[in-house]
């Protein structure tokens, strides 16, 4: 990478932007060579990777293109960030001397346009913000990630994120029509927002979901749905098995109908979401929305199918609405979850995966089994299904564990990759895809390979194509060699 | 030493929604639709004796809680976390505004049993703030209240006290009550699965609270009527002799005549 010093860096960068947007000492340093995926280390104030060089807040595209022309030239790594919620290490610089690239200063709504049902804004739009705007004007983006008060659009671009209501909606590759990118080389690229195409691949996919590692995204446009709030119809059931729980969400995605929430918890999880009235049990939810009629007969059908099953035993449906009202991750929640792990030393993790309908609880039943058995202290081991397709789901297992005669560094390698590597085994091994919705990161990109089989080829010439010189967020999806 | 916790299951408040803070018949909030937990002071109090344990040894510690199945599942919690007994004394739902007779069960269960009660200073729900000073004036126990840590120093405890000029540090000899304040550090630990699975499934002890406790008939209130505390405001005009002529005219005079009357 760059023999450039820090200093030499940053004298760089102050040709392109004022010294005053970029940091380059103090804890904000240390706090941004990690991400959540780390927080244990953060907590305990342990830094294990490479404190940056510097971090960079950009005003516009085009400073974007020209630190990013500075740091190819010099063979700088850059880590693109936005709302910085990242989960998965992609946030992480683990080479010396990077640039932490960040468009949180971005945040112009450039436009939201009721005709053509799209908004278009820059990469550090918070996505609540947008909504919050978009609703104000009866309409509504459709992306609800439990992040959505934290994340930036950029970045929710740049992970390939889901939200809660993806079910309907889609994940945010079904939402983005054009966007605005940057490659290494300083190249400012723009797709033009258009219905559809068959004028070659949809090259869109090539910039989402590429975690930084190809290009910078600055600019998004997305679509916008008529947001019916009053039609939303809630239910709730319990069962005992996770198998007809399944079975159901299956019978319901492949009858054509489109909740905007289809979820399955098992026990465990259920327990920590739904104590006061899931007594133990598996937890099934489901949510209608959109034009009445619509909403009414998704909600009347979906009720029918789940009545053909006797073992569920229904809900008041004000349990499910309540809970979902509660449901997404603001700034005071990180910071509450950060003062329990610290007096606890209990911390949890997620690995969220997917497979098809025919191998989704074979899957779950191994790596339960296989967790339990093979890793230390465990305090909860559970898994919910919270987004189904026509053919398969996603599971999204939940872990926590009391650290016992650990050092901060040794968290990961103790608990949370053996874990980690369980449930992407046991995926990739029948078939299912090692990351549904929080991105490769650097924490599964040991895996990639498994994981595209012969289409790495085409993965991997992208990354050769695009970023010759490797200063893209180096070992995120690609790892480092 | 044998300790005795005592902790209420509660609603979860913070995550009440605004619309179920009046319920349909307007008597208290809808709080079904939101998760049970220990009350924050109790669960203070159930990791300082959980520290206390672990710091002095041998330590019996025994839970009990006066209230409905929601409590259950806490019961369990506190099994895999090894207290040595917890039981529940079962009432239809968990007593609110009448910490008199909570603390008379509290204090008929405890007698003779116990070197220390250990509680939250109040609880969520109807935070009366009395039950632990009752329970020690029932008992003829000293109670010291807002404590922030405790440890055993021979026969004796030692305690920090939170007061509004900053932290007392009080010696006591048992028995005692204490009434736990906002105590740093105690959330309360989390037990395994593997003592979930083993530990956890030793049987919670469920009473009937009629049948063990003379005090328990009395739990529901016979009346509940609210205090008036309702305040208004006037702006006086005027220099300062006027506006003092003004309020003893019409505030200061009237007052002293219905005391007098």
């Amino acid at each position: 990478m760059t023999t450039l010093s820090k200093e030499a860096i940053i004298e760089g960068l102050k040709k392109i932007v004022p010294g005053d947007r970029i940091v380059s000492e103090g804890q904000a340093l240390k706090e941004s060579s990690v991400d959540r995926f780390r927080k244990y280390e953060s907590i305990c104030g342990v830094w294990t990777q490479p404190i940056p060089a510097a971090i960079v807040y950009a005003n516009s595209t085009e400073e974007i293109a020209k630190i990013l022309t500075f740091a190819n030239e010099n063979k700088i790594n850059v880590v693109p960030r936005n709302g910085a919620s990242a989960t998965e290490g992609g946030l992480e610089t683990v080479v010396e001397n990077s640039i932490v690239l960040d468009g949180s200063n971005m945040k112009k709504i450039i436009k939201i346009d009721p005709v053509n049902m799209q908004a278009t804004c820059e990469c550090g739009v918070s996505l609540q913000e947008l909504d919050d705007q978009c609703r104000a004007m009866g309409l509504t983006t459709g992306h609800s990630p439990q992040s959505k008060p934290l994340a930036q659009m950029g970045g929710l671009v740049a992970t390939r994120s889901t939200g809660q209501f993806s079910t309907l909606y889609g994940g945010i590759e079904d939402m983005v029509i054009g966007l605005e990118a940057v490659f290494p080389g300083g190249q400012i690229t723009r797709i033009k927002n258009i219905p559809r195409r068959a004028a070659g691949p949809d090259i869109r996919h090539v910039v989402i979901g590429n975690e930084g590692t190809l290009c910078y995204i600055t600019e998004v446009t997305v679509k916008l749905f008529p947001y019916y709030p009053d039609n939303n119809e809630f239910m709730g059931y319990v069962l005992d098995s996770m198998k007809l729980g399944f079975e159901i969400l299956r019978e319901v995605m492949v009858a054509g109908y489109k909740p905007s929430i289809a979820r399955l918890y098992d026990p465990e999880d259920g327990a920590y979401h739904f104590s006061h009235f899931a007594n133990n049990r598996c937890v099934l939810i489901f949510m209608s929305e959109g034009p009445k009629p619509i909403a009414e007969a998704t909600a009347t059908a979906i009720k029918e199918i789940v009545a053909k099953h006797p073992e569920c035993e229904a809900v008041d449906p004000m349990y499910i609405q309540r809970w979902f009202e509660h449901l997404n991750w603001d700034p005071a929640k990180v910071a509450e979850e950060r003062e329990e792990i610290a007096q606890t030393q209990n911390i949890g993790h997620t690995t969220e995966v997917s497979i098809v309908w025919s191998e989704i609880a074979g899957l779950y039943e191994a790596v339960m089994k296989r967790v339990r058995a093979e890793v230390p202290d465990l305090t909860m081991l559970g898994g919910h299904s919270s987004h189904s397709y026509m053919n398969g789901t996603n599971i999204y297992f939940m872990y926590y564990y009391n650290l016992v005669d650990i050092k901060p560094e040794e968290e990961i390698s103790k608990y949370h990759m053996p874990i980690k590597s369980i449930i992407v085994e046991e995926t990739i091994k029948r078939g299912g895809s090692m990351c549904h919705h929080h991105g490769v990161g650097k924490h599964r990109s040991h895996w990639i390979k498994e994981e595209y089989g012969s289409s790495y080829y085409i993965l991997e010439t992208l990354k050769q194509s695009f970023d010759p010189n490797g200063i893209m967020n180096k070992g995120s999806i690609f790892p480092v060699k | 030493m044998n300790v005795l916790v005592c902790f209420k299951a509660v609603p979860d408040l913070d995550s009440l929604h605004e619309q179920d803070w009046r319920s349909g018949d307007g008597s208290r909030p809808e709080t079904r639709f939101v998760k049970t937990i220990i009350n924050p002071l109790d669960e203070s109090a159930l990791e300082l004796a959980l520290k206390l344990r672990d710091n002095n040894g041998d330590i019996g510690l025994t839970a009990m809680t006066i209230g409905d199945e929601k409590a259950d599942a806490i019961l369990k919690t506190l099994l895999a976390l090894r207290f040595d007994e917890v039981k529940r004394l079962s009432v239809s739902s968990a007593p609110l505004f009448n910490p008199e007779a909570v603390a008379a069960v509290v204090a008929e269960q405890a007698g003779g049993n116990y070197d220390l009660i250990i509680m939250g200073g109040q609880s969520a729900d109807g935070a009366n703030g009395a039950t632990p000073l009752l329970v020690a004036e029932k008992l003829g126990w000293p109670c010291l209240t807002e404590v922030s840590a405790l440890e055993l120093n021979g026969g004796l405890i030692t305690v920090e006290s939170q007061c509004d000029d900053g932290c007392l540090r009080l010696e006591a000899k048992p028995p005692l009550v204490l009434a736990i304040g906002n105590a740093p550090s105690t959330y309360l630990r989390v037990p395994t699965l593997k003592d979930r699975m083993s530990l956890g499934k030793r049987p919670v002890e469920i009473l009937a609270l009629n049948d063990v406790s003379e005090s328990g008939s009395k739990l529901t209130p016979l009346t509940l009527t609210v205090d008036d505390h309702s305040r208004s405001a006037e702006i006086i005009d005027g220099g300062a002799a006027e506006k003092a002529a003004v309020i003893w005219r019409d505030h200061v005079q009237p007052w002293l005549g219905k005391r007098r009357r």
